[in-house]
């Protein structure tokens, strides 16, 4: 087989501008099937891990898949909120370890605006079991002076330009334009989020203080008339709060999951829901489950187009390479041999392609790595990763194989036809 | 290494398709080892067909062609391959040589398929293939200073001598030369044929030299006009 290889080595180096275009096509193709792939993986773990090391999150009686859909992503209205007393409750069970106070309603240029205290900072998790982390500045303050202060995420500031020491008025309700606003009690920005690529980056956090504070005169979604209380005054009223929106909750054991969302669903005081975060995320991911598939199939034909080019090129250089096989053939290369020879270029070319190809995208996560982690809130994988992606490399060299096997097979019949007489 | 004759064909018939009439029908024609044939076959009289069955290539509808004393229709396909890279030279009108290899690999080609080509040509030349070929090549006058160039910097005569050089390695006892000098001019054709004639000769291989060109046929011992030898050509000559 050695002279054979030497042949199709120096066959293919006589035609390497278009094997390298085909060559090129492929790793092409290889580097989008599976960068779609690992970026698809990549912003589903990131999704499935928007929030990690929770155990529970309660909220009023909902569907499971709202819940999550506000508590964690800040998407739609509570249907209702929870009392003090339930959170406090919770925190009295001997199995939770913490929790964390959500309360949401009010928004701020269409960023959701958070009301929550110190242990969100302390406890609240995402990704790989990742803590917040501060950009710029401190937490806002826990104290009744440091009422009017806010934590803003990474994409608020970026989006909206602010640095530390912007004013901020909140809007009351969430969503689009011609909102109520707290314009008398503005908030200044004291702390800004490292980026972390989940809703996070989205919310305006402030105290639940602050949430009583800015309500104190309204009533029913509107300010109440002739009432009208100066920021410097709110101190003298009682702010803590009366409810909240949800809770996250976790537990010392998770062994105790099960046990404690039981607790909370039966509760007697008011009609709760807990819900195990993960089982919901994976709910919701079924929702966008379709936009998952469709990209794999965009890819999946790219790669198609990019093997049919190869088919297409190796087919066409059949003409060009009639003579080269004849004359072969008449110095005793036999169908086999040129059969091999095609199989083996188109082979060393997928397999080349391939190879480029993972090159190309292990390049690209390095290059882009930083940039898809802010976005994606994961980075994808720079090299091979999974059961998965070594099926589809599989396939495509398959398919590769496949692709010189046709062109073999006309070969054969044509040189064999030419063999001795090979006038063109 | 060859007692009886070189080829030997026995009422042989080939037809295109079961219902045609055959396009090749030759009572007998044979070719003694040592011999130097000029086969003449103007364009219509079955020269490439005789040619491809008496190379394996085209199975017969009867008779039997018998090269080297072997029944080529006795062997299979990779059977016959074999049997015509370990036997027989060949060189085509043109497009001779494998455009991105250089002279001397041109030249070697057969040995790369062969094992007997390869022990024959080891045999004659102390063990070195690349001294075979170049031997070979300075035998057709072929210069020193080409030896290493892609075949297609050639000229179309130097392609021609390097394609007998190929033709002739490892000694395979018969070459089939298939209108070898139709693209040459005629004085790099004479040249072309006294070399040729002069290495087989030398290497005691028999030649089979087919043209339609008669002008050449007095260089040989013996012609054979396939145009009369052909019975299927003759009666389509009386039919038309």
């Amino acid at each position: 087989m050695t002279p054979l290889l030497r042949l199709a080595l120096a066959s293919a180096w006589n035609r390497r501008a278009t094997l390298g275009l085909t060559v090129a096509a492929i790793a092409l193709s290889v580097a989008m099937l599976l960068g779609v792939e690992r970026c698809r993986l990549a912003a589903r773990e990131a999704f499935a891990q928007s929030v990690s090391g929770t155990d529970l999150v309660v909220g009023a009686r909902t569907s499971p898949v709202q819940l999550m859909l506000y508590a964690v992503f800040r998407l739609g209205e509570a249907t209702n909120n929870i009392r003090w007393s339930s959170v406090e409750a919770l925190r009295a069970n001997p199995a939770v370890a913490w929790t964390i106070p959500l309360s949401l309603g009010d928004s701020h240029r269409g960023f959701a605006v958070l009301g929550t205290d110190g242990s969100y900072f302390e406890h609240f998790r995402y990704g790989r079991h990742q803590a917040l982390a501060l950009a710029e500045g401190r937490a806002f303050g826990g104290t009744v002076d440091g009422v009017f202060e806010a934590t803003i995420g990474a994409e608020v500031a970026r989006t909206l330009h602010y640095g530390l020491g912007q004013r901020i008025v909140l809007s009351h309700g969430s969503g689009g334009e011609g909102l109520a606003e707290h314009a008398d009690k503005p908030f200044t920005v004291v702390g800004i989020l490292a980026p972390t690529g989940t809703p996070v980056d989205r919310t305006v956090h402030v105290s639940l203080q602050a949430i009583e504070a800015i309500h104190l005169d309204w009533q029913g979604g509107a300010p109440i008339p002739g009432l009208a209380i100066a920021p410097d005054l709110v101190r003298k009223f009682d702010l803590q709060p009366k409810t909240v929106t949800a809770a996250l909750v976790g537990l010392k054991s998770r062994g105790a999951v099960f046990r404690v969302q039981r607790d909370v669903n039966e509760a007697a005081g008011e009609p709760l829901l807990a819900v195990l975060p993960g089982v919901a995320l994976d709910q919701l991911w079924q929702v966008v489950g379709v936009v998952e598939r469709t990209l794999l199939a965009v890819s999946a034909l790219v790669a198609a187009v990019g093997l049919a080019g190869l088919v297409a090129v190796v087919l066409a250089s059949l003409n060009e390479r009639r003579r080269e096989l004849a004359i072969l053939r008449s110095v005793g290369a036999g169908p086999r041999h040129i059969a091999a020879l095609l199989v083996l270029e188109s082979s060393v070319a997928t397999l080349a392609g391939i190879s480029l190809g993972l090159l190309l995208l292990a390049a690209g996560a390095v290059v882009a790595g930083p940039w898809l982690q802010a976005q994606l809130g994961s980075a994808p994988s720079a090299w091979i990763s999974g059961a998965g992606e070594g099926r589809l490399i599989g396939a495509l060299l398959a398919a590769g194989l496949l692709a010189g096997a046709l062109p073999a097979w006309r070969a054969c019949r044509l040189s064999l036809a030419d063999g001795l007489t090979p006038r063109l | 290494m060859v007692s009886g004759p070189v080829l030997d064909v026995r009422r042989l018939v080939f037809r295109w398709g079961p219902a045609l009439a055959p396009c090749l029908d030759i009572e007998a024609m044979r070719v003694e080892a040592g011999e130097q044939v000029f086969l003449h076959g103007p364009s219509g009289s079955g020269k490439s067909t005789l040619l491809g069955l008496l190379g394996g290539v085209l199975r017969p509808s009867g008779g039997e062609v018998l090269a080297l004393g072997q029944a080529l229709s006795a062997l299979s396909g990779a059977q016959r391959d074999r049997f015509r890279v370990d036997h027989v030279g060949f060189v085509f009108q043109q497009f001779n040589l494998v455009p991105y290899l250089d002279v001397l690999d041109n030249v070697l080609l057969p040995c790369r398929f062969s094992a007997q080509r390869t022990a024959r040509a080891l045999a004659s030349s102390d063990g070195d293939l690349h001294d075979e070929a170049r031997r070979l090549l300075e035998a057709l006058d072929l210069p020193r200073a080409l030896l290493h160039r892609p075949a297609t910097q050639l000229s179309v005569g130097q392609q021609q001598r390097v394609a007998a050089a190929r033709a002739l390695i490892g000694r395979p006892p018969l070459v089939i030369a298939d209108e070898p000098t139709s693209a040459l001019d005629a004085p790099t054709q004479a040249r072309f044929l006294e070399l040729l004639q002069r290495e087989c000769a030398a290497v005691q291989a028999t030649l089979v030299f087919v043209s339609h060109d008669r002008r050449l046929a007095g260089r040989f011992t013996r012609e054979i006009a396939l145009a009369s030898l052909n019975r299927a050509a003759a009666l389509a000559e009386v039919l038309q």
